[in-house]
């Protein structure tokens, strides 16, 4: 009777070890991570009211956007109506004149009518319209940038410097002093920077790099460059920038942060596989290769709190893999039941990947694929780089804009103005990735 | 861990890895309430056997084997049900039905089932026959 007793209490002990795990379904209810929600454009250090300070650049050149009922004027009609008319924090909004110098002004009507009052008449002799010198504004911007403000910045950043006869050095310059206002600027505040780009319908006269007058451009880009504090940038993302996305003169976005973002939820997932993978406990173990093409995979991750553009995730050549043994096919989004890739279609997320990802929220999907035997960890980070749109946007001659119609959409030195705030985050944050995960590969 | 412990003998090491049923049996912890209740089934099989039934004309190499291969349709039964009804609740709640692959995975999960009850139900025997008052000679 002794043997029995002992092969009950064998019995009982096993129960008891399988109910200290979690019993049935605890492998599947318990993510890498627990799930997120959107992120709230209001948090718990959002303060109740702050500053918004409006600079417009009071250059000549700025004058054909001003001139008249242009786009500009209606981008900045929207964000005036969208400051005012923020809930979540009280916002007072101060309006700013930039060149050489600093000149707060109001015109003495609503904040919601500065729009109406902003003309070449109302800015003439107001400092000097002759000076873009941007290297020279940033510095006195962000010296201006403290507490609960946010920095809107409105210009059409061609740089255009007095007395600068070297063109490159001039550009050069242009990055390193720009890089250096940022970095002090970081030294107090742990700043966010957001870029949008705009086109407009432009009634004015267009200076190039030798100060030449060139008439006859009729539209023309226009940036606004915003900076503030994480928690307020992060509501204005959300809430003011979102209805100025929505204005048909929109065209891109860009971000400038020091944030990083480690700890996303991800998961392999078996639906959408060549080949034969085993993806337990979150690691990743192929069974078998494919006969033909190339052992493929996707990774489902929630990027959901990742405050980067759509356009800037699903871009592939954004993505560092430290193993060369995987590469990127194409990253997707996450509809529902299935995968939208741009490239290979809709995949359609069978039922066991739905048990698998019951409870858990994952926005995006990233397509891998190895071409060879997988030896080592899958290791992939989101880059911070400047997104390919600036550099198409930028030029370092702009002689030829009246002829060159792919010119005027573009925007003289206004790479290395980014540029230079791109090193300035890069070098303060030590780090130039929005996150790095691995995902652990099991030897056979 | 146990539970890799336990599906270590479902999965024979990888040898007998389904795949997508496989991970789900992990997952969701499905593997050890078979393999409890097969336990289960599988000792009071053997200690019915050797102080219940126990009578000279039972104490036979044929009733003791017959009695092993009730335990394996018993505990094929038990896996094969257990299995089916619960990947059933769990794919209805995402609003899908078991896919159709998962019969035949069901099926070698079952064997195997089976297979791992023979092989108790033996070492019980070992365990167990001792002091049996008429079968202590069987199976040998």
């Amino acid at each position: 009777m002794k043997q029995f007793f002992a092969a009950i209490f064998l019995c009982a002990f096993l129960s008891t070890l399988s109910s200290c795990e979690g019993g049935r379904g605890g492998g599947n209810k318990t993510p890498q991570t627990p799930p997120t929600n959107v992120t709230p454009a209001v948090t718990s250090d959002t303060p109740v009211d702050a500053t918004v300070k409006i600079y417009f650049e009071n250059t000549l050149s700025m004058d054909g956007y001003i001139n008249g009922n242009t786009g500009f004027k209606n981008v900045f009609r929207d964000l005036l109506v969208a400051v005012e008319n923020e809930d979540e924090i009280d916002f007072n909004t101060e309006f700013f004149l930039i060149n050489d110098k600093l000149t707060h002004t109001d015109f003495g009507v609503d904040n919601t009518k500065i729009s109406e009052e902003l003309t070449p008449q109302n800015t003439a002799g107001k400092g000097n319209k002759g000076n873009s010198d941007f290297e020279e504004i940033l510095d006195k911007i962000l010296e201006n940038q403290e507490g609960d403000a946010l920095s809107v910045i409105m210009a059409d950043f061609i740089y255009s410097p007095e007395g600068e006869s070297n063109v490159p050095s001039a550009l050069d310059k242009l990055k390193t002093y720009t890089q250096d206002a940022f970095l002090k600027a970081g030294k107090n505040q742990d700043l966010d920077t957001r870029i949008y780009r705009f086109a407009s319908d432009f009634n004015g006269i267009y200076y190039d790099y030798n100060n030449r007058k060139i008439t006859n451009i009729d539209q023309r880009p226009f940036y606004y460059i915003v900076i503030g504090p994480r928690n307020l940038m992060s509501l204005f993302n959300s809430e003011i920038a979102s209805q100025l996305k929505d204005n048909s003169g929109f065209e891109n976005e860009a971000l400038f942060t020091g944030s990083n973002y480690n700890s996303l939820p991800v998961k392999v997932i078996t639906s959408g596989v060549n080949g034969r993978i085993k993806t337990r406990g979150g690691d990743l173990e192929v069974m078998s290769y494919p006969r033909t093409g190339n052992l493929e995979f996707i990774a489902l991750v929630n990027m959901e709190k990742l405050p980067v553009s759509q356009s800037y995730i699903l871009d592939g050549e954004n993505y560092k893999l430290s193993n060369p043994e995987f590469g990127i096919n194409e990253v997707g989004v996450v509809k529902g039941k299935n995968i939208k890739f741009s490239k290979s279609g809709v995949v359609k997320m069978d039922p066991s990947t739905l048990v698998d990802i019951k409870g858990e929220k994952y926005t995006h999907a990233i397509k891998f694929s190895a071409d060879g035997l997988v030896s080592e960890n899958l290791n992939f980070s989101l880059q911070k780089r400047i997104p390919h749109w600036v550099e198409k946007a930028n030029s370092d001659d702009d002689r030829e804009i009246k002829s060159d119609s792919l010119e005027q959409t573009k925007t003289f030195s206004f790479g290395h103005l980014v540029s230079g705030i791109s090193e300035a985050y890069e070098q303060q944050s030590g780090s130039n990735k929005y996150f790095n995960i691995t995902i652990p590969v099991i030897q056979n | 861990m146990l539970k890799d412990f336990i599906a270590n003998f479902y999965e024979l090491w990888g040898g007998a890895y389904l795949g997508d049923f496989s991970e789900q049996m992990y997952n969701n912890d499905l593997y050890f309430s078979v393999a409890l209740y097969s336990i289960i089934v599988a000792l009071i099989l053997t200690i019915a056997y050797y102080y219940v039934v126990d009578r000279p004309g039972t104490a036979k190499l044929s009733i003791w084997s017959l009695n092993l291969l009730v335990g394996a349709i018993i505990n094929f039964i038990i896996a094969f049900v257990s299995a089916n009804n619960d990947l059933t609740e769990i794919f209805a709640s995402v609003g899908s039905a078991v896919p159709a692959s998962f019969t035949s995975d069901m099926m070698v999960f079952s064997i195997i089932n089976s297979m791992w009850t023979v092989l108790l139900m033996f070492l019980f025997s070992m365990l167990f026959k001792w002091k049996s008052s008429h079968s202590s000679y069987v199976p040998f």
